[in-house]
């Protein structure tokens, strides 16, 4: 294998490694009883994974800022859709919590 | 090919036009120029417009008498979710960016051609492909969810054609989200030497604002329809109540991107509007760089907004609240535009040509529309106008009243560039006269109607309110005379036209640089540009003052 | 040269820039495939929240293990992409192939293996609708979010098997020159977001509830 084969397969062979290590770690910490918690350990090593995939696999790390505004972008309007829904659907179940009404129980489907 | 510096005149292309390159079908159904895809773009458009327009034309026919007795309520509900569907998707989303968008984008700023030429080609042929499913689903019966879609009822419980429409949306929305990229691509990447971001004309910039919502907004829409379609067709309860699903949450999506969406629906027409106003009062624009932070405001700033539209449909207060807000905001870039328009006129040399017409027109009906749209942003107003003429007055107001305008204005500005051919501008001016006065005819009273209670999408209505839907009705059908009117003189211009020089109207902007029409190349040597857009007259000397020392309006030649 | 001459397309002037322009272009759609992944998410979110312990109920049936060794095999691939697209930068036409190779078998890998998940998923009765496995309704909206999430992602797969696929046999069939071509590097970013989709999905999808 030349020089420059090897350069390739290690840098990102390396990244590749990490990113099993951490899924190994994600599946294990699955599986410890942490309660609300372990959502949060799941997601935040997905964050990672997802990092690692976006800044060295997919260039990002030594991209144009032009790129990188367009990513963060993407993720800025993103946000906008999950925090503007979510207020609404949080402040909708404390609403409903608090002034709960009786409503009919009839299923929607009967009246089909 | 060499630069030339723009100050002096660039040579004439010596290629054939665009139409002449190529005869052939095959030449047009798989053209990668632009241009064509331009025109097989307006084809298209036109075509949906009036289909639509048939459609709306028999609600109003049944509305000339509070009963319903022409339609049955099914046909009635039938008909006025194919004018929405039909107008919002395969009208006034593609019209000015798919047509005027992609023929002058890269003649604007100098380009042969935009990004991705073949992809371009593509968007058009998914928007065909989308606009098929959508004409199946009318002709296997049609559908009666309204535009919107709602949850649970387009879901669960009409028997119409849903799943064909909401396919034919979802296909449609790749052409919208392909275009989008392709246009920001072009405008980032293909600007000709000097051509810096603040000297683009502010149709690019309008074009480039509504690409960003169109890339941004569309994919949400998208899914929308695609769990619709799932949840009606492989019965996949996602918004069904009875396992815990939530048809607010339908209508958070939806109205994600339909807000937005009526923004790529008015920005490019803003674009327009400041080609138009700028060259027929013969007047630099009035605060070029604030009309250019109010377009991308508008186009940040819509994405903020959407709640507005779920006020009474059980959303939270604290929510409501929060939407309201942020759509009094976004008002204030729209605003602003209108005042710097006007300044604009302030102090020029103004024509009443056509496009001009139409430009007034919009400035005064999008006014209208604005602002009524800050009196639905208020939520205890809302609440009593929601659901009822008053709204559909309002948004007519802006698509109508606004957007198909500034179609009309841009039409009647570049078709001597498109089809380097004059109209005759008595029989032009005329149509634009008979639309306005058609449009007030027909929408001002179901301000009225609406206010007084006359809901939205009811096939009978209370005998009082016959007066104002007689109006309304007979308003449309002036619209509709005055809609009729220029296929008829622009066909006729098309063989029996006088030929357009490169600049009839003795404007700025590249495009008027090159033959009328351009070849395929677009210009013969690359612009170089060395100067700001609107350079209609000297800086601080308006042509009021300046006496001849204006750029004057040349002879229709 | 013939096969160079092919890649530079009009308007462009030169290939670099096209390129540019290339990668420009699939970014910008990446942002709204962003937005169109993110729309399912939100809608898993809302529903989380709603219903912590019926999702968590619901996520135990999942199979961990096929969504494991899946999630493996994606990344993987990305792996072998990413040498792809170095190799080619670095006119290193067989490495390249190979890599290209090696993505579509791993792609196909992970769909024959959803395909077999799939399977049990049915027999265990985890599609929604009369003979759905659990009792809790709301047990049946994460599974329709789970069917409709995991089948549009490995749409999304398809087609950037279809990509990598073209490009490794025109590379091989030396039809189009691999170095410097604005299509690698498109592809490689279509399929590295395939990858990045699949990451986000696995915790959701089956890390619920195995404590």
């Amino acid at each position: 294998m030349s020089a420059q084969t090897y350069a390739i397969w290690r840098k990102n062979g390396l990244i590749w490694l990490a990113l099993l290590v951490l899924l190994g770690l994600t599946f294990g910490a699955a599986h410890i009883p942490l309660g609300g918690f372990n959502v949060v350990i799941g997601i935040a090593i997905a964050g990672i994974k997802v990092a690692l995939v976006v800044v060295i696999f997919m260039g990002l790390g030594r991209s144009p800022s032009l790129i990188r505004l367009v990513a963060a972008a993407g993720v800025f309007w993103l946000t906008i859709l999950f925090v503007l829904t979510l207020t609404d659907v949080v402040a909708s179940r404390q609403s409903r919590n608090a002034h709960p009404q009786t409503t009919g129980e009839h299923s929607l489907s009967h009246n089909r | 090919m060499t630069d030339v510096a723009i100050n002096g005149e660039l040579p004439l292309p010596r290629e054939p036009s665009y139409l002449g390159a190529g005869h052939t079908v095959a030449s047009w159904l798989g053209t990668t120029d632009h241009k064509r895809i331009a025109i097989l773009y307006a084809a298209t458009i036109t075509f949906f417009f009036f289909l639509g327009g048939i459609a709306i034309s028999l609600v109003r026919l049944d509305l000339f008498t509070p009963a319903g007795d022409l339609l049955s309520d099914d046909t009635y509900n039938k008909l006025f979710t194919f004018h929405g569907v039909v107008m919002v998707w395969f009208f006034m989303v593609p019209s000015i960016p798919g047509t005027f968008g992609n023929f002058l984008l890269p003649l604007m700023i100098g380009a042969r051609d935009v990004a991705f030429p073949r992809l371009n080609l593509f968007s058009w042929y998914l928007f065909l492909a989308g606009g098929f499913c959508t004409l199946y689903a009318l002709i296997a019966g049609g559908v009666d969810t309204g535009w919107t879609f709602y949850t649970p009822f387009s879901t669960m419980f009409s028997n119409t054609h849903v799943v064909a429409a909401a396919l034919g949306v979802f296909i449609a929305g790749f052409s919208s989200i392909a275009t989008g990229v392709n246009f920001i691509a072009t405008t980032h990447m293909l600007r000709a030497p000097g051509m810096k971001w603040f000297r683009l004309p502010l149709f690019v910039w309008a074009i480039y604002a509504t690409s960003l919502v169109m890339v941004l907004a569309t994919p949400v829409l998208a899914v929308t329809l695609l769990l619709v379609i799932a949840e009606r067709w492989l019965h996949l309860p996602i918004f069904n109540p009875d396992f815990g699903g939530d048809p607010l949450l339908f209508q958070h999506l939806f109205w994600f991107y339909s807000h937005p969406a009526v923004y790529i629906m008015v920005l490019p027409a803003m674009g327009v509007v400041s080609e138009v106003i700028t060259c027929f009062a013969r007047r630099r624009v009035f605060g070029y760089d604030f009309m250019v932070y109010a377009m991308v405001g508008i186009a940040v700033i819509g994405f903020f907004v959407w709640g507005h539209h779920m006020f009474v449909s059980g959303q939270s207060p604290y929510a409501s609240i929060v939407f309201s807000f942020l759509s009094f905001i976004v008002a204030v870039p729209s605003a602003i535009k209108v005042f710097n328009w006007t300044a604009t006129l302030y102090r020029g040399q103004i024509g009443f040509e056509a496009p001009m017409l139409y430009a007034l027109g919009f400035l005064g009906l999008f006014t209208i529309g604005g602002l009524t749209g800050l009196f639905l942003a208020s939520i205890p107003v809302d609440i009593q106008v929601t659901d009822t003429y008053f709204v559909v007055a309002h948004f007519h107001y802006i698509m109508v009243g606004g957007t198909v305008s500034a179609y009309f204005a841009g039409l009647h500005y570049w078709w001597p560039k498109i089809t380097g051919r004059l109209y005759p501008d008595i029989w032009a001016r005329f149509a634009a006269i008979l639309m306005f006065f058609g449009f007030n005819f027909t929408f001002f009273p179901q301000f009225i109607v609406g206010y007084l209670g006359m809901p939205r999408r009811y096939h009978v209505y209370p005998p009082e309110f016959q007066v104002y839907n007689v109006m309304s009705s007979a308003g449309a059908f002036v619209l509709a005379a005055a809609y009729l009117l220029p296929p008829l003189y622009l066909t006729w211009s098309l063989i029996w036209g006088a030929r357009a020089s490169r600049n009839p109207w003795n404007a700025t902007g590249l495009e008027w640089k090159t033959s009328s029409p351009p070849p395929r190349e677009n210009f013969a040597v690359v612009p170089h540009v060395e100067e700001a857009p609107y350079q209609y007259h000297p800086e601080g000397v308006a042509p009021e003052h300046g006496g001849e020392n204006y750029r004057a309006q040349g002879d229709q030649t | 040269m013939i096969a160079r001459a092919k890649i530079l397309q009009p308007p462009w002037k030169e290939i670099s820039r096209q390129r540019e322009g290339a990668t420009f272009g699939i970014w910008v759609f990446l942002a709204s495939e962003m937005l169109f992944f993110g729309s399912l998410l939100l809608l898993y979110t809302a529903y989380r929240v709603a219903n912590p312990d019926v999702f968590i109920i619901a996520g135990r049936e999942t199979d961990i293990w096929y969504g494991t060794v899946n999630t493996a095999v994606l990344m993987t691939s990305s792996l072998t992409m990413a040498v792809a697209a170095q190799a080619a930068e670095a006119d290193m036409r067989r490495l390249t192939i190979w890599c290209l190779g090696a993505t579509v078998i791993l792609g196909l890998m992970f769909l024959v293996f959803k395909g077999f998940e799939y399977a049990e998923d049915i027999k265990k009765n985890l599609v929604p609708g009369a003979n759905f496995a659990l009792k809790p309704p709301a047990a049946q909206i994460f599974f329709a979010l789970y069917w409709i999430m995991t089948a549009i992602h490995a749409i999304h797969l398809s087609i950037g098997l279809g990509l990598v696929g073209r490009l490794a046999i025109s590379g091989a069939l030396r039809r189009v020159q691999l170095r410097e071509n604005p299509q690698v590097e498109v592809t490689a970013l279509y399929w590295h977001l395939v990858d990045v989709i699949w990451i986000i999905l696995y915790p959701l999808i089956y890390l619920m509830g195995r404590s």
